[in-house]
């Protein structure tokens, strides 16, 4: 931790809450995120990670508490603005647009970060600039492939990567990565990880990554935290989290 | 709320633009040989594409159905009888038609922030509901309006103060239908439509990167509310007379009916569902008069069920690709 | 103030309305709160009729207008035919009971040969409206465009004066009718064994569950439609003696049904009974105050709501 310090901060979350009736998925929780600072975040299922990053990117509201970005408020923010400022989340589940091609997916998420939503009478095909860029970024994750397939006709895995790429697209702060490997098979799952870790790094970014491998967990990340409950219960470099006996409760208790 | 069916949405290419020149020289031409009853079917169809465009642009981009084309119709038309009918202020279309342009884009932006807020059946019944409830309020205004009787004797139009014959009126109608038609097309090649598109597919996806979902939803009925308020207007003026019926919201429906015979699979199914439910309506209401809303009701129904929302572009496009694929 | 007419019935129908003299505000309220009960209980019935298939099935039906079309047009003329001046109560609730079973059977036949085959909710809403045309076709070629009426049952049940406002017996008889209806349809769904299987497959159950443990779909779905059929024909049936049925009723049926959802919410009959009185008094009260907002009034209220509450204010936000 301590190399982050001399970082600015990015994000800090001051005792934020969420819950559904009984069911309290966030519970009170505060964090600091520091410019460029990567962290892994670990919990059985229903600890309420997905809710936590939801509130984060202003998909949900909290029922309390505050959230600052470079120190400026933005609780009462709506997601596509937070989104324009820099807050980018993947989604758990397949979240992409079915009916159009690969190439056209990179190329909405472009157009949205230039901020172009409303140039009625231009052709698209007419966007160099745009074109280009979504051109690189098919490359650049590897999607050259299947450029012109549409989305519906691919597979899972290539469906979290063009997830990926549509965050790269908008030029994000802190990518907030919701279970980049779930339901993809092992091999994909490595490549997947390497690219996403990759670009983190090469871009500088700050990132949340939810993760269920732990052994992905333990070779990708120096700082991780376990979620339990609507609350982190252990925090820290995961060689030394995963020794801790209430966290190995927690995780292998439950099923993990 | 919708299991939405995969629905490729077709671009604009070089074929579309030949098309529309091809059509644009056919509707030119088509007057100097045929009876004038007929050229004012004509002139009725053409009016009705800008219309079917709106419900259109919502229905392929956005996935919503709209059923209040009749309210921004209305209101052009009123705006005409009350100009140039009843208080006898103008019959300058260069006057009338910005007039209604501008009424119309404030008050479908203004409704878009109430009947935009929640899409699927909500939003197809806020639709009904306003168009009624401006079907009420003219009805009921006798005073203003002349409550069910409408306002006749509208004064024919004139441009940059020269008096329009019919045949004049026609051919401005074909220029600003046909300069709508090409301007919906660039909208629908432009970015702004794709990520309509993105919203339509998926929401929270496309709110998270960054798009104004509800902005561009309402942008989106705004401008189809614009097109439906501008050919009010020439609508009024083809025929000398406003009534309330035109807030009636079977006649919305109708709009909505057209682009589904029509097909929202091609570019040009409002062309084809406008001309298409028009003739059918003029034949069927020759021959079976009665029998008229069971025809065409059960028409809609049959093609809905059979081949949803491809209608008839889109079976000739699969007979089409079927003959190369043999 | 010293002179009320109170008419909640639409253009070309026969004037059935009346008169009230009341000095006080807590009597005009009252007198308010009586005259908005045919109001009230129209609007509990079809809203429920659209409600449940919504919220049971999850489909968009927009049919049920035209089945209340129908019921209000066979009511007057099966009651005009066998019972004409003569009236007698139990012949009437006889008549009602037909007009709904005929109802539940329009509905379950529409269903089962088409409405069945619609896939996405998009293509139900434009497939059901043009049915809309068909109906009201159908009616316009057997009865004509000229509005057709029976109000035997409402004039010969006679008057009650009820803190001091004169008040038609017919409309505590079609409140208590719709009432008895509305809380036999919730002691079905929520003290039944098949009322369970209702609820296992609505919005709030969980469907895949449902069909697990034997739940057949398909019945479930054809007897919601029935029930959505009946209670539309009787909401018809009863409302004619009152505003007699007339070409184009469907549309005011349609969307105050609608409106009332959307203030009340999906799945909530406590929500419906109270938006039924929410908006009944409203319009009853502008009906007199201001005519010309008379349907103004219920999409103004709806409008406020949805952007307050877009999931109304009974209501649960439901993905599908
Ligand atoms: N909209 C909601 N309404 C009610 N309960 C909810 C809602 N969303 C989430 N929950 C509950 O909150 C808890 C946390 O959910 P969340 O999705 O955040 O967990 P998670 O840690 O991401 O789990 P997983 O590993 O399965 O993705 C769960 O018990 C879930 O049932
Ligand atoms: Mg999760």
């Amino acid at each position: 931790m301590s190399n982050n310090e001399q970082k600015p901060l990015l994000i800090t979350a001051d005792k934020l809450r969420k819950y559904y009736g009984e069911v309290k998925p966030v519970n009170d929780i505060s964090l600091e995120i520091a410019q460029g600072q990567v962290l892994t975040l670990v919990g059985a299922n229903g600890a309420g990670k997905t809710t936590l990053l939801n509130l984060l990117t202003g998909l949900i509201r909290p029922d309390r508490g505050e959230i600052r970005l470079l120190g400026e408020k933005i609780t009462g923010v709506p997601p596509d603005q937070r989104a324009k400022r820099g807050i980018v989340k993947t989604f758990q589940l397949e979240h992409v647009f079915d009916d159009m091609t690969v190439f056209d997916n990179v190329r909405t998420a472009c157009f949205s970060s230039a901020g172009k939503h409303y140039s009625l009478f231009k052709d698209i095909e007419d966007e160099n600039e745009i074109n280009e860029r979504t051109g690189a970024l098919i490359e650049l994750f590897d999607l050259t492939g299947v450029r012109d397939a549409f989305v519906r006709n691919l597979g899972h895995g290539y469906k979290k990567v063009i997830d990926i790429a549509m965050c790269f697209a908008m030029k994000p702060k802190i990518l907030l990565v919701d279970e980049p490997t779930s339901g993809v098979g092992e091999e994909e799952k490595y490549k997947i990880m390497d690219l996403l870790m990759n670009q983190i790094e090469a871009n500088n970014l700050a990132a949340i990554i939810v993760e269920h491998d732990l052994h992905l967990v333990k070779e990708l990340s120096k700082e991780t935290i376990v979620m339990c409950d609507g609350e982190f219960i252990a925090r820290g470099t995961p060689d030394h989290v995963f020794s801790q006996e209430k966290v190995i409760e927690i995780l292998v208790g439950k099923g993990f | 709320m919708n299991t939405a069916l995969s629905m490729t949405v077709p671009s604009v290419g070089r074929r579309t633009w030949i098309t529309t020149l091809i059509f644009t020289a056919i509707v030119v031409v088509l007057p100097f040989f045929i009876s004038g009853y007929q050229r004012t079917l004509l002139q009725k169809g053409l009016l009705w594409i800008p219309s079917v465009f709106g419900v259109y642009i919502l229905y392929s981009l956005l996935r919503q159905v709209h059923f209040g084309q009749s309210i921004f119709i209305g209101l052009g038309s009123y705006i005409t009888a009350f100009m140039a009918g009843k208080y006898s202020v103008t019959n300058e279309l260069m006057i009338l038609l910005p007039l209604a342009l501008v009424v119309s884009i404030v008050v479908a932006y203004v409704l878009g922030i109430f009947i935009m807020k929640r899409t699927g059946f909500y939003f197809a019944v806020m639709g009904i509901a306003v168009t009624m409830v401006f079907w009420s309020l003219v009805y009921k205004a006798r005073t203003i309006t002349g409550g069910s009787d409408g306002i006749s004797h509208i004064k024919n139009p004139s441009l940059f103060t020269v008096p329009l014959s019919d045949m004049g009126l026609y051919y401005f109608c074909l220029i600003v239908s046909v300069g709508i038609i090409v301007l919906m097309l660039r909208v629908l090649n432009s970015s702004f439509s794709l990520q309509l598109r993105a919203i339509a597919g998926d929401l929270e996806k496309a709110e998270s990167i960054g798009i104004p979902v509800k902005r561009m939803q309402r942008l989106a009925f705004t401008i189809a509310g614009a097109n439906a308020g501008i050919t009010g207007v020439l609508l009024a003026f083809s025929y000398n007379y406003v009534s309330p019926s035109v807030f009636e919201w079977g006649y919305g429906a109708n709009f909505v009916q057209s682009a589904i015979i029509g097909g929202v699979t091609s570019f040009a199914g409002p062309v084809v569902g406008a001309f298409g439910f028009i003739n059918l309506e003029f034949f069927i209401s020759t021959w079976f008069a009665n029998l008229w809303e069971i025809i065409i009701g059960l028409t809609i129904a049959i093609i809905v069920v059979t081949v949803g929302e491809k209608g008839v572009t889109g079976i000739v496009q699969t007979l089409f690709s079927k003959i190369r694929c043999k | 103030m010293a002179q009320t007419i109170i008419n909640v019935v639409p253009e070309g129908t026969p004037p059935v309305g009346h008169i009230f003299e009341s000095q006080q505000m807590l009597s005009t309220f009252l007198s308010y709160i009586f005259n908005a009960l045919p109001m009230v209980s129209y609007i509990i019935m079809l809203s429920f009729s659209l409600n449940f298939i919504l919220y049971i099935s999850g489909r968009v039906s927009l049919t049920f207008a035209g089945i209340y079309l129908v019921g209000a047009y066979v009511t007057v003329s099966v009651g005009t035919y066998f019972l004409g001046q003569n009236f007698s109560l139990l012949s009437f609730i006889a008549i009602l009971l037909a007009v709904g079973l005929l109802g539940a059977a329009i509905s379950i036949v529409v269903y089962a040969t088409f409405e069945r085959f619609l896939k996405t909710d998009v293509h139900r809403m434009i497939a059901t409206s043009s049915l809309l045309m068909v109906f009201s076709g159908i009616i316009k070629i057997q009865w004509g465009t000229t509005p057709v009426t029976y109000s035997a049952p409402f004039l010969k049940m006679g008057i009650s004066e009820v803190l001091g406002n004169i008040v038609p017996n017919y409309y505590f008889f079609m409140f208590g009718f719709s009432l008895i209806l509305m809380l036999a349809l919730a002691y079905f769904l929520f003290r039944t064994a098949w009322g369970l299987r209702f609820r296992a497959t609505s919005l709030d159950g969980d469907r895949t569950m449902a069909q697990v443990c034997g739940v057949n779909q398909n019945i479930v779905t054809a007897i919601t439609f029935a029930i959505s059929g009946m209670l539309a024909a009787i909401a018809g049936g009863l409302y004619a003696p009152i505003a007699g049925a007339s070409y184009g009723i469907e549309g005011n049926a349609l969307l105050l049904a609608a409106l009332t959802i959307i203030v009340g919410g999906v799945g909530s009959i406590g929500g419906a009974v109270l938006t039924a009185f929410i908006i009944g008094i409203a319009r009853v009260i502008t009906a007199v105050e201001m005519p010309l907002f008379e349907l103004a009034i219920p999409f103004i209220i709806a409008s406020a709501v949805l952007v307050v509450r877009p999931y109304g204010i009974w209501g649960k936000e439901f993905k599908h």
